[in-house]
């Protein structure tokens, strides 16, 4: 969005009044295309989301399963029924409750009687922190790194450019898989292996963007009236990159939540006794024949979760993106044809 | 098709020669060879005269230069699990990874491709919104997961086909569908995307307006337009096959391709290995974008190479 109109919470621009004139051209130049969109009001704006949101079924039950999700996962130790690492070998590989089992272990028990409704509760903790602790290292530092080189351009420029090309000709994932395991698995390690995977994702996106706002009105008159390149990066180009960078991140989320759930069950990523849910699904694999719930429910809670962010994602890129709204609206022209 | 192949070479060179860099970077630099070979009881001289024997204690320039001259000759040391040279190690799963990755790019296309030019008729329709939630469960679908609900409803259930293993085409078959799952989503996203693009250009309402039958303004046309993005797509997925998503399908099945070798390697903590295997990988994909980049100029004749 332009950033005339709200983003939510946008902290109140404070500056000499030269700099409050310099904005105020920059919304003046900004393309009629994106003003036309553009309501009043920071509430209005986010009112007209919620309508939207309301109207598409789809994203709306997968932004409240996420929602869920997230709630019981941070609710984790008041909702869960058992430890989730207490064995009771008295216990073990217990049906669920539909299958033939008992309440108070709902979802059944694993190989060392563990209670994995329990399990995947706790489980939920750690794979969505990892996801978002990677998602905010790698959108914070690509982002950074992209607006820098953009704006500065020149020999810096090309060289980063030129790792981001090179890192981004090869599937992550085996590198990943290679690294973690040598320098050894380790929730810092899976965060700072993750995140190197998926900064560039950022960095590239900030770059282009930054390029295709250097020239503009606006940044031009921030430059002139004297602002730092910092304050010009930070203050003026940013907030211009700050929907589609949201769209982005939720994007990255699902993908990196998959590689997490990957790089745990090659046994490279959480370690037992720790619950993941890629790490449960691994645990239950050699179960598969007997004890089908073990893989099979974690695995459905990772596919939820993946195509609910997706599904999120996609609308709020069509619901935020001026651009996709009106290539939404061509789509529709096009049916006729 | 020498000359495409030059103008490439460098770029390739860079490819293969960063991955390795990294490859040494974090087995000599950030981990400790002599430390993993060794077992962990083993006493502190015992370790410093290994270290001092196996040059790991030489500058590191010093390690990468020989690490980088060995892989020049083909020669990544031996294997520390089998006490034999770790390149045809590395080499001996390749036909088997090839294969399982061809059917599956097969199975993809075959059944990506349709769905999105399907789609693409008519945007928005009924049949649009399902493909549209066919090919996102196909990208969102965890690997692992589709894995095991394969062997659990074909094998374990149905008994149709074999949970895992290696030998007759039956053996393929889950795998290779798991394996698809993925790129059939990509592939028909994209070929939904530029198909709808591409039939909304002039030349399409001339030929149709020239009374041209359908089919032939869709396959004749438009796709034939719309197959760059397309073919970008379905090989860079071959690529992420070949170097990811393998690794985890052949765990799954027990399928004796490079990824499960990988995976036993790492298990092994067979450095030698890991790092050859990567190396064969890495030339496979440059491959890979080399046929990739032939066959745009077969496609597409405004595609040229000086």
């Amino acid at each position: 969005m332009t950033h005339s109109d709200g983003r939510g919470g946008a902290a109140p621009r404070v500056g000499t009044a030269l700099t409050g004139r310099a904005e105020a051209t920059s919304r003046d130049i900004r393309g009629p295309a994106r003003v036309r969109d553009a309501p009043a009001t920071a509430s209005s704006w986010w009112r007209r989301l919620l309508s939207l949101l309301w109207a598409d079924p789809i994203a709306l039950s997968a932004l409240l399963f996420l929602a869920a999700v997230v709630f019981v996962a941070v609710a984790a130790p008041v909702l869960a029924p058992h430890d989730p690492t207490a064995q009771d070998l008295l216990r073990r590989l217990q049906p669920p409750v539909w299958a033939g089992g008992s309440w108070t272990h709902a979802l059944g028990t694993d190989a060392l009687g563990r209670d994995l409704l329990s399990r995947m509760i706790y489980g939920g903790r750690i794979s969505l922190t990892i996801g978002v602790v990677v998602v905010l290292l790698a959108g914070t530092v690509g982002t950074a790194v992209g607006l820098l080189v953009g704006y500065k351009g020149g020999r810096l420029d090309d060289v980063t450019m030129r790792l981001v090309d090179l890192q981004t000709a090869f599937p992550y994932f085996l590198l990943a898989v290679t690294i973690m395991a040598v320098v050894g698995t380790g929730q810092a390690n899976l965060i700072i292996v993750l995140a190197v995977g998926s900064w560039v994702v950022y960095a590239r996106f900030a770059r282009a963007t930054m390029l295709s706002m250097r020239q503009s009105a606006f940044i031009e008159a921030a430059r002139a009236v004297g602002c730092s390149d910092a304050r010009i990066i930070l203050r003026h180009s940013l907030p211009n990159l700050a929907s589609p960078l949201v769209t982005w991140a939720t994007l990255e989320l699902s993908r990196v939540i998959l590689a997490e759930a990957g790089l745990s069950f090659l046994g490279l990523g959480v370690q037992p006794p720790n619950p993941a849910w890629g790490l449960m699904v691994a645990e239950g694999h050699s179960y598969l024949s007997s004890a089908w719930w073990l893989s099979t429910l974690p695995g459905l809670v990772i596919a939820l979760v993946a195509l609910s962010i997706n599904l999120f994602a996609t609308w709020l890129r069509a619901a935020t993106d001026p651009v996709q709204r009106s290539r939404l609206r061509v789509e529709q022209v096009k049916s006729s044809f | 098709m020498a000359r495409l192949f030059l103008r490439r070479l460098p770029d390739s060179l860079l490819l293969i020669g960063g991955v390795l860099t990294l490859v040494f970077l974090t087995m000599f630099v950030v981990g400790d060879p002599a430390r993993a070979m060794l077992p962990p009881e083993t006493p502190y001289e015992e370790y410093l005269a290994f270290r001092r024997a196996m040059g790991f204690d030489d500058p590191i320039p010093v390690q990468y230069l020989r690490f980088i001259g060995g892989v020049v000759r083909g020669d990544f040391g031996q294997s520390w699990w089998e006490r034999t040279p770790a390149l045809p190690i590395a080499l001996r799963p390749l036909p088997a990874t090839l294969l399982l990755a061809v059917f599956s790019l097969a199975v993809a296309v075959s059944t990506g491709l349709p769905l999105g030019v399907l789609a693409s008729r008519h945007p928005g329709s009924a049949l649009d919104r399902l493909a549209i939630l066919i090919s996102l469960s196909g990208v969102t679908m965890p690997i692992i997961w589709l894995g095991l609900i394969m062997i659990l409803v074909f094998a374990v259930g149905l008994r149709w086909l074999p949970t895992s293993g290696y030998g007759t085409w039956a053996h393929v078959v889950l795998p290779g569908l798991t394996l698809a799952a993925l790129p059939m989503g990509r592939i028909a996203q994209i070929s939904r995307v530029s198909m709808i693009d591409e039939l909304a250009k002039q030349y399409v309402v001339t030929a149709t307006a020239k009374g041209l039958p359908g089919r032939a303004v869709l396959f004749r046309h438009a796709l034939r337009n719309a197959a760059i993005p397309i073919l970008t797509v379905a090989g860079w997925e071959l690529v992420l096959m070949l170097g990811g998503y393998t690794i985890v399908v052949e765990t799954v099945f027990g399928w004796p391709g490079v990824g499960l070798q990988l995976f036993t390697a790492i298990e092994h903590r067979d450095m030698p290995v890991i790092a050859a295997t990567v190396f064969v990988i890495s030339v496979v994909i440059v491959a890979v974008n080399f046929l990739v980049d032939l066959l745009y100029g077969a496609i597409d004749p405004r595609v040229q190479y000086q």
